[in-house]
C-alpha cells in the first residue's frame, strides 16, 4: 500500500491532540499537586509518542523536501530570510514565553525547584535522579514556561510545534545553499549531517545520567556533528554566482542573522524554551543543533561573500560574456539577416568591453580585384563619419587588415596616422581595436570597437571580441552560403526544366513499322545529354533511324543535340541516301559547330518491301547485325565525324551500305555509353560482350533484347557510376505482311 | 577518378607531349591548355605520343580538333603517335586517320615533320 502524505499528517495531528487531550486531562486532574503526579510509564509513553511523531514529521518532510526533491537548486539571499525569520521567531517565542510564564505562572520560579520537580518530564529515563545541576547552573534564575496552567500548556504545544515547522524551512533553506553546483558526495555530507543531528538528539535523552560509555558515545556524536557542521558549512560556491547587489544585501541579512543567534546561543535564551523541551526534548536539541549549524555556516558566509565582492565585477563580466556569446551563436544559426546580426554581434562588444562606439564592415572581393565595402549596425556614429575616419589617410586601415589579416590595436587613436585624428579626437575615438573576420581562410569583413580611454583594450578584451569576431564571420559564411545555395537551387531548376525539354526532343514513344519490331532507350548521364536517336517514317515504304552523339557532355552537347534534330528532321525528308544525308548534314553543322565539337552519327534507312537495311556511319559506333542462325557482324564502313572536316574533304571518306535481312535478323543501334560502360576497374563493357548479349537473346523480342541488354550493362557497371549518356534502339526485321 | 599527367619534350625544335594515365571529359582541359600555351608560344609543331595513355573519351579527342587548323595554317601539324590498340579503335572509329597523321612510332612522327 502507497504512504500518502496525508495519511502520514493525519496520524501526526491526531497523535498530537491525543497527547493534548492526555496532558489536559492529566493536568486538570492533578492541578493542585502538579505534574509530577503523572505515572511514570504514561510520561514514558507520552515522550515516546512526541519523539516518534516529531521523528516522522522530520523524515517524511525533509525526505521529501531535503533529501529527495529533484528539482534544481536556486540560490538568492532570500534563502537566508527564512534562516533569519527561524532564529527571530525562536527569539520572540522566547521573550512572548517570558511574559506567559511570568503571567500566568503567578511568580518567576526558580528553575533549581522546578527541574527537582519535573525532571521526569524532560527526560526519558531520568526517573532516579531527578536534578541536573549542569543545566541548572547555566541557566538559574531565568523565567520559564511551565506546563502548569492550561493556557501554557496549549503555549508549549504551539510554540514547540511552530518552531518544529521553521526549523524544517530552515533546512530546505540550507539544503539549497549546500546543494549548489554539488556532487553525489556533498549530498552525502549533508544528509550524514542531518543523519547525526537526529541521533545525537535522541541520544542526549538518554544520556543525562552519568552513564561512561552513553557519555562517550556522546561526545563522539558531538565531534562528529562539529566536524560535518563544518564541511557543510564551507559549501560557499553558491557565493560566486550571486550578483553585486544580492551579495551586498546577503551581507546585511547575514549580519542581523549572526548577531540574533548569538544573542540567543550566548545568553542560552533557548533554554528558557523549556516550553519546547516540555512538549519534546528531541524537538529541543534538534533546534539547538540546527541554530549552531546555521551560525557557523552563516559566519563563514559572511566572511567568503565579503572577500569575494571585490571580484564579483569581474566575474559577472565572464558570465555576462559567456551568455552574450551562447545569444550569439543561437543567432549565428537562426538568422540569416546580417542587418540584424551584426547589430547584435557590435552590441554585445560595446556591452562586454565596455565600449562606446563600434560598427561591422563586410568586404566582398569586385571583379576587378578590389574589395567593395559594406558598413553595418555602425553604434553612436554615422556611416559618413565612419567613412572620414577611416580613409583619412592614403594607408588605409582597411587595406592593412586585408593585407595582414590579423587584429590592429591603436592604443593611442587620436594620434595615430591611420586616422583622421581631428575626427577621433571630435568623437573621443582614443583607443581602436580592428578584429578580422575570417571564414574558411577567408576575410569577410572586420569588426571595429573604440573606447573613449586610451590603451583601453587589454588581453581579456581582445579574446572576447575574437571570439565575437570568429561568431560574426561563421555567420556571415553561413549566410552567403545560403544564399549561394539559393542561387544552386535556382539552376538546379533551370536544369531541371532544361530535361524535360530535352527528353520531349526524343521519341515519346516506339513506332509501330510493319514488318520491323523497334525498341528504344536513352539516358543521359547528367541532367541533359548529348545523345540523341530518333525515327522517321519516309515515303515507299521506307524508316529511318538515327543515332548520334554530340561529343562532350552536359550543357553545350544539349544544344548541339537540339540543332541536329532540327537538320536531320529536315534533310531526312529530302535526302533518302544515308550517305547524301549525313554529308549534307556536315556542310550545315561544320564551321557553326565550336571547333572542338563534332557530332558521330549513324543513319539507317530501312526498305521494307525489300527488307533490305542501308547504313552510313559518320564516326559512329558500328551498326551491329546478329543473324537469325546467331551469326553477327559490326558494320564498319569507313566515314568521319560530322564537323571534323568540310564536306568536300570527308566526301570521299564516308561510304554507304546495303546489307539484305532475313527474318529474325536484328539490328542494334547504339551510343559509345553502351560499349564504354565501366565498372570499378576501370574495364569497359565492350563490344564483344555486346555481340554476345544480343547473339543469346536473340529469339526475344526487341523489347526483351533491350532489357536484357540493359540489365546486362547495369550488373557490369554495378558500383561504378554511369559517367556518359547512353542511348540504345533495337530493331527485329519480320518480314513486312 | 583517374590520373591524367603530361609531359613535355622538345626535339629538334619539336614539342613532344607525352601523355599518360586516363583522358576524359573532366581533365583535357588540361591538354588543351597546354596545347594552346605551346601554341601561343609559337611552336607548331606538335607531337603527341599517346604510348602510356590508357583510355581517351570523346572530349579528349576535340580538343586535337580545336588548334589542328592554327597550326595548319602556320605550316605546322600535330602528329599523333604511339596508340596502343584500344586508343587508336576510338581514334579509327570517328575517322581521324584520314585527317591526321597518325604514325606507330614517335620517330616516324619526327621523320615527317622533315619531309
Amino acid at each position: 500500500m502507497e504512504i500518502k502524505p496525508v495519511y502520514i499528517k493525519t496520524f501526526l495531528i491526531s497523535v498530537l491532540i491525543t497527547l493534548f487531550l492526555f496532558d489536559s486531562f492529566s493536568f486538570l486532574t492533578n492541578s493542585a499537586s502538579g505534574l509530577n503526579i503523572i505515572p511514570d510509564w504514561a510520561t514514558f509513553t507520552r515522550n515516546f509518542l512526541i519523539l516518534f511523531s516529531s521523528f516522522l514529521y522530520l523524515f517524511f518532510k525533509l525526505n521529501k523536501t531535503v533529501v529527495k526533491k529533484p528539482e534544481p537548486v536556486s540560490v538568492s539571499w532570500k534563502s537566508i530570510l527564512w534562516l533569519g525569520g527561524f532564529i527571530l521567531v525562536t527569539i520572540l517565542i522566547n521573550v512572548a514565553s517570558f511574559d506567559i510564564a511570568f503571567h500566568k505562572s503567578g511568580s518567576v520560579q526558580d528553575l533549581t525547584s522546578l527541574s527537582s520537580e519535573n525532571g521526569n518530564d524532560l527526560s526519558v529515563d531520568s526517573t532516579q535522579n531527578g536534578d541536573e545541576p549542569d543545566a541548572v547552573s547555566v541557566s538559574e534564575k531565568k523565567p520559564v514556561l511551565l506546563p502548569n496552567s492550561f493556557f501554557s500548556l496549549l503555549a508549549s504545544y504551539v510554540i514547540g510545534i511552530g518552531l518544529f515547522f521553521f526549523v524544517v524551512q530552515s533546512w530546505i533553506a540550507l539544503r539549497s545553499f549546500v546543494y549548489f553546483k554539488r556532487t553525489p558526495r556533498f549530498e552525502l555530507n549533508f544528509r550524514i549531517l542531518l543523519g547525526l543531528i537526529i541521533v545525537t538528539g535522541i541520544l542526549d535523552l538518554t544520556t543525562t545520567g552519568s552513564g561512561s560509555l552513553m557519555q562517550a558515545i556522546s561526545i563522539i556524536l558531538y565531534i562528529a556533528v562539529a566536524i560535518f557542521i563544518g564541511f557543510n558549512s564551507f559549501r560557499l560556491g553558491w557565493v560566486l554566482y550571486i550578483t553585486r547587489r544580492d551579495k551586498i544585501i546577503s551581507i546585511f541579512l547575514i549580519i542581523i542573522l549572526f548577531v540574533l543567534g548569538s544573542v540567543i546561543l550566548s545568553t542560552d535564551l533557548l533554554s528558557q524554551g523549556d516550553s519546547v523541551s516540555y512538549l519534546s526534548p528531541f524537538i529541543y536539541n534538534f533546534i539547538k543543533f540546527t541554530l549552531i549549524y546555521i551560525l557557523s555556516f552563516s559566519g563563514i558566509s559572511l566572511f567568503s561573500i565579503i572577500f569575494h565582492l571585490p571580484t564579483t565585477e569581474a566575474f559577472e563580466r565572464k558570465s555576462s560574456e559567456l551568455s552574450s556569446l551562447h545569444s550569439l551563436s543561437k543567432l549565428v544559426s537562426n538568422v540569416f539577416d546580417l542587418n540584424e546580426l551584426s547589430q547584435a554581434v557590435v552590441n554585445y562588444s560595446l556591452q562586454t568591453t565596455l565600449s562606446e562606439i563600434g560598427w561591422l564592415e563586410l568586404y566582398n572581393p569586385k571583379k576587378d580585384g578590389s574589395q567593395s565595402v559594406k558598413i553595418l549596425a555602425p553604434q553612436n556614429i554615422s556611416s559618413a563619419e565612419i567613412q572620414q575616419l577611416i580613409e583619412a589617410n592614403s594607408e588605409s586601415i582597411r587595406g592593412k587588415l586585408v593585407n595582414t589579416r590579423s587584429l590592429i590595436l591603436i592604443d593611442h587613436a587620436d594620434t595615430s596616422d591611420l586616422l583622421d585624428k581631428k575626427l577621433a579626437k571630435a568623437r573621443k575615438i582614443s583607443s581602436l581595436i580592428v578584429v578580422p573576420l575570417v571564414a574558411r581562410g577567408e576575410l569577410v569583413g572586420g569588426l571595429f570597437i573604440s573606447k573613449s580611454i586610451q590603451s583601453g583594450f587589454d588581453k581579456d578584451d581582445i579574446d572576447t571580441l575574437s571570439t565575437f569576431a570568429d561568431q560574426a564571420a561563421i555567420a556571415i559564411d553561413n549566410t552567403r552560403l545560403f544564399e549561394l545555395s539559393l542561387e544552386k537551387e535556382r539552376l538546379q531548376q533551370e536544369l531541371f526544366i532544361a530535361q524535360k525539354m530535352q527528353m520531349k526532343l526524343l521519341p515519346q514513344t516506339n513506332p509501330v513499322v510493319n514488318g520491323l519490331d523497334v525498341e528504344s532507350v536513352s539516358y543521359p548521364a547528367y541532367e541533359v545529354g548529348g545523345d540523341y536517336y530518333d525515327f522517321i517514317v519516309l515515303p515507299e515504304d521506307r524508316f529511318g533511324v538515327i543515332v548520334a552523339d554530340v561529343s562532350g557532355k552536359g550543357t553545350s552537347a544539349a544544344f548541339y543535340m537540339a540543332e541536329v534534330k532540327g537538320i536531320f528532321q529536315s534533310l531526312a525528308r529530302i535526302y533518302f541516301s544515308p550517305k547524301k544525308l549525313l554529308l549534307e548534314a556536315n556542310s550545315v553543322l561544320f564551321g557553326s559547330l565550336e571547333r572542338k565539337s563534332f557530332v558521330s552519327l549513324l543513319y539507317c534507312v530501312f526498305d521494307l518491301k525489300r527488307g533490305i537495311v542501308s547504313q552510313s556511319r559518320a564516326g559512329h559506333c558500328p551498326l551491329l547485325i546478329v543473324r537469325a542462325d546467331g551469326k553477327s557482324e559490326f558494320v564498319k564502313s569507313p566515314g568521319v565525324g560530322i564537323g571534323m572536316g568540310s564536306s568536300a574533304v570527308i566526301e570521299s571518306k564516308m561510304a554507304e551500305t546495303e546489307i539484305q535481312l532475313e527474318v529474325g535478323d536484328i539490328c542494334v543501334l547504339y551510343s559509345d555509353g553502351v560499349v564504354e560502360a565501366m565498372n570499378e576497374n576501370m574495364d569497359e563493357f565492350g563490344y564483344e560482350k555486346l555481340r554476345q548479349v544480343i547473339i543469346e537473346n536473340r529469339n526475344l523480342s526487341a523489347k526483351g533484347i533491350l532489357d536484357c541488354l540493359i540489365s546486362e550493362v547495369n550488373t557490369f557497371i554495378w558500383n561504378g557510376k554511369a559517367n556518359d549518356d547512353l542511348t540504345l534502339v533495337v530493331t527485329k526485321w519480320l518480314g513486312m505482311k | 577518378m583517374s590520373n591524367f599527367s603530361i609531359e613535355i619534350r622538345e626535339d629538334r625544335n619539336i614539342k613532344i607531349l607525352n601523355l599518360s594515365g586516363y583522358l576524359d571529359a573532366h581533365n583535357s582541359n588540361e591538354l588543351e591548355d597546354q596545347l594552346k600555351e605551346l601554341i601561343d608560344a609559337g611552336f607548331t609543331r606538335i607531337v603527341v605520343n599517346f604510348s602510356n595513355l590508357n583510355y581517351i573519351a570523346s572530349a579528349g579527342l576535340g580538343v586535337f580538333m580545336a588548334y589542328i587548323e592554327d597550326v595548319r595554317e602556320q605550316s605546322g601539324d600535330i602528329k599523333l603517335c604511339e596508340m596502343t590498340d584500344k586508343v587508336y579503335t576510338v581514334f579509327d572509329l570517328l575517322g581521324f586517320p584520314v585527317l591526321y597523321d597518325i604514325t606507330r612510332s614517335e620517330l616516324e612522327a619526327i621523320e615527317k615533320f622533315k619531309v
